[in-house]
């Protein structure tokens, strides 16, 4: 579902010079599969997710999302991505509805499909009761219920989600959780970004250790806990980077 | 590129900015307030503070009034002058700290000498500046005049000459310009100033919200990754924008006009009635929408660069007098729109419109003025274009 192949973004900061934001990356991640990306701040984490969601071009290598390679076919990529992070807002003065159906006409959803996809997407995040709501009258979790139904509205077989439990209270980071898991029984391909250990512990199927645009190590927890002989997720991530420095 | 997805960004982004208050008071309140109140407020001010001060009583002082008792007699009898004694040497400080409003010296025996036939000079004390020391001074003036025309009469008649004999040719004047020209010339000058401004100031704030004000919100993001080329979404911000400039502009013509028709102004200039003819709409029209279009597009463009709503706002300011400028062309008089001018911005549009407002029709102008906005118009659109697809623009930390 998704391929990277020595994907590497450079920036040139006026400043700072030039930034390797992401190095040489190369992994995959397949469908019912959640892939976690796990590094400090300042990692990489945003700039790979903005590459594999093509809103950022990659300075070399490339990657393909359901089959549709970044660089060359943006916007089919577009078409089969849910994308979220912790940031992105919504549009403050429009209606939880509205969000909804002007997301919908982006990916192409009109008349009766339309109105069948919003009926169910409310019915399934349990939204009847603010569905008229202006957002910025809304709690928070409500927005981010709206959040999430415009990242699925078209029903995308790959989710791209930047830490999407940062700034959330309890309540709503667990109802973030909820939704990945069910995502991930549903047979979705997620990808998703964070430097909560826990969470990544609980959730990821493969996780990879980035740090300073590089993939350090990738598997699976039980793969970790093995070739380390520690049993802690936060352990294992702060023995991994200190090696390498 | 996919019209469609134009349209669907567009009246997203319609819906958006008419639920937001500040592009609501920019785009409609500002163009169809601005006029009645500036025109009624300037007026009525004007015509009540001139009012007032015909009306009130003024100080004033007379200096050596022992050399015409006769005139000194006369002043005194007038119920809006009050003579106060001011020493001589502080005459300018009195009025200047409005202790009184002038002053009139008498040279030596004025009185006696013109009795004795000699020819003599007073001299008024007045600050031109001050409202009311002018009004005194005109006053003071007449009344000086008046006095010495009795003493010509006088002496006219000790010799037995008859007062006409002294003006052979009267000239007269009449103003052939209809008021319907006289009101036309000052909106010829007012209207294609304003209308370029309000084009401007009514796409600010959506240019601002649309996008430093998404970023600002998150929203930006969201737009990015949903199946929209960077073409689309500039497109469909950029007629939202345009629509804005336009309504703006149209609304602002409307009011002005009206309100001029009405006669608000009364009492100024504008009171006369305006009319514009079929042609002077198709010139405004053809001239208007292009500069639209580059102000919608570089407008977009430079917000595009701040990261917050406040940052846009500090952006744009320095564009605002950018314009303002220009736009004043139309204030001076023999200033005409040559083909030179026809290639510059906005000055060919605030010219080719005064012009057009006047009933003068330089059609060749007209179209090389048209032809080269077109040109800044695509210019406009193209650096938005190229300010969305620039990632360095876009997210910009
Ligand atoms: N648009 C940009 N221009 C210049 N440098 C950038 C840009 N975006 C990111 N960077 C730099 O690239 C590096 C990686 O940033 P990135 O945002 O991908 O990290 P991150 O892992 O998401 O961090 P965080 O946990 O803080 O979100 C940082 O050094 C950052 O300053
Ligand atoms: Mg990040």
């Amino acid at each position: 579902m998704i391929q990277t192949s020595n994907l590497t973004k450079i920036f040139e900061d006026k400043k700072r010079g030039k930034i390797t934001a992401v190095d040489n990356i190369t992994f995959s991640c397949k469908a019912g599969e959640v892939f976690g990306l796990l590094g400090l701040n300042g990692a990489g984490k945003t700039t790979t997710l903005r590459l594999l969601a093509t809103s950022l071009k990659p300075t070399s290598g490339t990657a393909s999302v359901s089959g549709f390679d970044i660089v060359k076919e943006p916007q089919r990529v577009k078409e089969k991505i849910g994308f979220l992070t912790g940031d992105t807002g919504l549009y403050a003065r429009l209606t939880a509805e509205e969000t909804i159906t002007y997301f919908a006409r982006l990916y192409g959803l009109h008349n009766s499909d339309l109105e069948k996809r919003k009926t169910e997407i409310i019915k399934l995040l349990d939204m009847e009761d603010f569905k008229k709501g202006q957002v910025d009258k809304l709690s928070l979790g409500q927005k981010q219920k709206v959040s999430i139904a415009r990242t699925v509205i078209h029903n995308p077989p790959v989710l791209i989600l930047d830490e999407p439990t940062a700034r959330l209270d309890v309540i709503s980071a667990r109802n973030i959780v909820e939704f990945i898991k069910e995502a991930k029984r549903a047979g979705k391909c997620i990808i998703f970004s964070t430097h909560i250990m826990h969470e990544a512990a609980k959730l990821c199927d493969v996780i990879a250790i980035i740090h300073k645009g590089k993939i350090l190590e990738a598997g699976t927890l039980p793969q970790f806990q093995e070739k380390y002989k520690i049993q802690e997720l936060d352990d294992i991530f702060v023995k991994i980077v200190e090696e390498k420095r | 590129m996919n019209l469609k997805k134009v349209k669907i960004v567009f009246f997203k982004e319609m819906l958006d900015i008419l639920r937001d208050r500040r592009t609501i008071i920019s785009m409609l309140l500002v163009p169809l307030l601005v006029f009645p109140i500036l025109t009624m407020g300037f007026t009525s001010l004007i015509l009540s503070q001139a009012k007032k001060a015909e009306k009130q009583t003024h100080k004033i002082a007379l200096l050596q009034e022992q050399n015409a008792p006769g005139l000194t007699e006369i002043i005194k009898k007038i119920p809006t002058l009050e003579l106060v004694k001011i020493p001589s040497d502080s005459i300018q400080s009195a009025i200047n700290n409005k202790t009184i409003r002038a002053a009139i010296k008498f040279p030596e025996n004025l009185e006696t000498k013109l009795q004795n036939e000699e020819n003599d000079s007073v001299l008024i004390y007045y600050d031109q500046t001050e409202m009311k020391s002018a009004i005194v001074y005109t006053k003071l003036k007449e009344l000086l005049k008046t006095y010495a025309d009795s003493v010509t009469d006088l002496r006219l008649l000790k010799r037995k000459i008859d007062r006409k004999l002294l003006s052979p040719l009267k000239i007269k004047a009449e103003n052939v310009a209809s008021p319907k020209k006289v009101g036309g010339f000052f909106i010829s000058m007012f209207l294609p100033y304003i209308l370029v401004l309000l084009a401007l100031q009514g796409g600010m704030y959506p240019a601002i919200d649309l996008t430093a004000g998404e970023k600002e919100r998150g929203t930006l993001e969201t737009i990015l990754v949903s199946p929209l080329s960077r073409l689309e979404i500039s497109l469909g911000k950029f007629f939202a924008v345009l629509t804005a400039t336009v309504v703006t502009a149209i609304l602002g013509t409307t009011s002005m006009t009206v309100s001029s028709l009405l006669g608000i102004a009364k009492g100024g200039e504008m009171q006369a009635a305006f009319s514009m003819s079929p042609e002077a709409g198709l010139v405004i029209l053809v001239l208007m929408l292009p500069l639209c279009c580059f102000f919608a597009g570089i407008l977009l463009a430079i917000a595009l660069l701040a990261k917050s709503y406040k940052e846009a706002q500090s952006y744009l300011t320095p564009l605002m007098f950018l314009v303002i400028f220009p736009a004043m062309i139309s204030f001076m008089p023999g200033f005409e729109l040559s083909t030179k001018v026809a290639f510059i911005p906005i000055v060919s549009t605030v010219m080719g419109i005064k012009e057009a407002l006047l009933g003068n029709f330089h059609w060749g102008k007209i179209w090389i003025t048209f032809v080269s906005n077109c040109v800044f118009a695509s210019f406009g659109i193209i650096v938005a274009k190229r300010a969305f697809e620039k990632e360095s623009v876009i997210f910009r930390v």
